[in-house]
């Protein structure tokens, strides 16, 4: 007989908050001073519109209190129904649970159970590159899975880890954050090991710098990082994904008009799929817009069937590199800019193509730059046979 | 008075649906710019004249051109609508689609016929067919 309330002691969840699932079951017969009787579950019965019986769990780092609170609330002077339920709660510090029967002059008998699990988290870790042509910068991020309520699961004691392919021993870096930039000067190997929701996790990936010579062509070469930028592009825009899951893509690179700083900004489109795009490229106070850039997922000679909605008639295939449109939007930007620009595209097969805008009075132009990637990555010109 | 008010509202209803069926689309594309832009591309990959050679080849495989790439003097912009007329009752017949509503640049290069329509997007791609002399469909790609 449970005269008004009582502890039940589970155990410690240690100093950091954790997912936990919740789980209650049991029966309760209360007895009132009136002799008469009812039976609950652990959620208890309800008074006033509020649970004043049933098990609650506390911490004792005052962290998380969890009313086992029916989904549809405490219902009015009734009872709730009986049966085990489930709830996710944070948990950390001593956890216990307690019967709170405090209704004036209720006896109680019966007893409960009640199961805190932590739920097994996980992580992955990404980078925005695999591949630099020239040692650079990479982002090595690690994403918390999520848990079963929707939220990212809590990433703690978090090591990173850098082991250059020459060198057997691996090397501290970054710290405790979930984002790492280093800059990588030659290939290796970054690892990252922490706990996810208290379970341990590890992931590594890999990073090749080629240290590739230059292309002979002045954008590609001097600019840095803009090959790397194209190809990370191509990878955003899904070229393995089925076409209908495809996006091309679109940014543009600018220079300062006082100390000719070249800065990357990717443009998100009005609309996007496999084989379009419709997008403003913004004009920058200060900065020209030099070259405009955009993604061509799709595998020159495959045959296409989906392209948004406006495949006419269907079938067919893509011919590489730049389509009507891209020579009419190069124009475009530079009419928009009142300079000449330029326009490069990257294809599925890795190929960079890039073109000038026509400029007025002259002649156009309508050599197009072709930049192919050989097997360790590195691009060249192609050049006439 | 109030019927014969409905009347001419009635009348003059048909007479301007009957002028739009009345009009014609030329078969020979007059928009300039898109004549120049496919001339210029059907003229590169007819004869191969570019440094990127490889593609050019690529290309010239589906469209079914010989390997090896013409003389310039077989090239040329045909402008005269009886060719326009016969090549887009060819393109018509291989999509499927009514001659009318559709508008060509034509390119001659040796006995291959290369055609776009200009109107006809697909995203941001327009589509090159190849014919042969007969206006047989040889190959055809999204440029």
């Amino acid at each position: 007989m449970v005269a008004t309330s009582a502890n039940v002691g589970i155990c410690n969840f240690g100093s950091s908050a954790l997912l936990a699932r919740v789980q209650f079951s049991g029966l309760m017969t209360a007895t009132t001073s009136t002799q008469s009787t009812y039976q609950t579950d652990p959620r208890g019965s309800a008074f006033s519109g509020g649970c004043i019986e049933g098990v609650n769990l506390w911490t004792n780092a005052g962290y998380d209190k969890i009313v086992p609170v029916p989904s549809a609330g405490c219902p009015a002077g009734g009872y709730v129904p009986g049966g085990p339920y489930t709830v996710y709660a944070n948990v950390k510090g001593s956890t216990f649970a307690k019967w709170s029967g405090s209704r004036t002059g209720n006896t109680y008998s019966g007893s409960f159970t009640v199961t805190v699990t932590r739920i097994e988290g996980t992580a992955t870790l990404t980078a925005d590159r695999h591949f630099l042509s020239t040692p650079g910068g990479v982002t090595f991020r690690v994403i918390p899975g999520t848990g079963p309520t929707g939220a990212p699961f809590t990433v703690t004691n978090l090591s990173w880890s850098w082991t250059p392919a020459t060198s057997p021993n691996p090397a501290s870096v970054c710290g405790l954050p979930l984002t790492c930039t280093p800059t990588v000067a030659s290939s290796g190997t970054m690892t990252v090991a922490g706990l996810a929701n208290g379970t341990p996790f590890t992931g590594s990936t890999a990073i090749v710098v080629a240290n590739c010579p230059p292309t002979g062509d002045p954008w590609l070469d001097l600019i840095p990082g803009f090959k790397d930028t194209l190809y990370s592009e191509l990878d955003r825009s899904n070229p393995g994904a089925p076409e209908g899951s495809r996006r091309e893509r679109v940014g543009a690179w600018y220079s300062n008009n006082t100390s000719g700083a070249w800065t990357y900004l990717p443009i998100a489109p009005t609309y996007a799929d496999n084989c379009g795009n419709e997008a403003t490229y913004p004009s920058m106070n200060g900065w020209s817009l030099e070259i405009a850039i955009h993604t061509h997922p799709n595998q020159p000679g495959t045959p296409v069937t989906v392209c948004g909605s406006m495949l006419q008639p269907t079938g067919g295939s893509y011919a590489p590199g730049p389509s009507r449109q891209d020579w009419a939007a190069v124009d475009t930007i530079a009419s928009q800019e009142g300079h000449p620009t330029r326009l490069c595209t990257i294809g599925t097969d890795g190929a960079i193509h890039c073109f000038n805008s026509g400029v007025p009075g002259a002649t156009r132009d309508d050599s197009i730059d072709k930049f192919t990637q050989r097997p360790e990555g590195c691009y060249q010109k192609e050049t006439a046979p | 008075m109030k019927s014969t008010s409905a009347f001419l509202t009635l009348t003059l209803a048909f007479a301007v649906a009957g002028q739009l069926c009345s009009q014609t689309n030329p078969a020979c594309n007059a928009d300039s710019a898109e004549v120049e832009h496919f001339r210029i591309w059907a003229f590169s990959k007819a004869t191969g004249s570019a440094t990127n050679a490889n593609e050019i080849g690529f290309v010239r495989s589906l469209l079914r051109l010989p390997p090896t790439g013409l003389d310039s003097a077989e090239v040329s912009l045909v402008t005269d609508e009886q060719t326009c007329q016969q090549a887009r009752n060819a393109l018509a017949q291989v999509q499927g689609t009514a001659p009318q509503s559709l508008s060509l640049v034509v390119v001659r290069a040796g006995a291959w016929y290369l055609v776009s329509d200009p109107t006809q997007k697909s995203g941001e791609w327009l589509r090159a067919t190849s014919f042969d002399s007969n206006f047989v469909y040889q190959g055809g790609v999204l440029y």
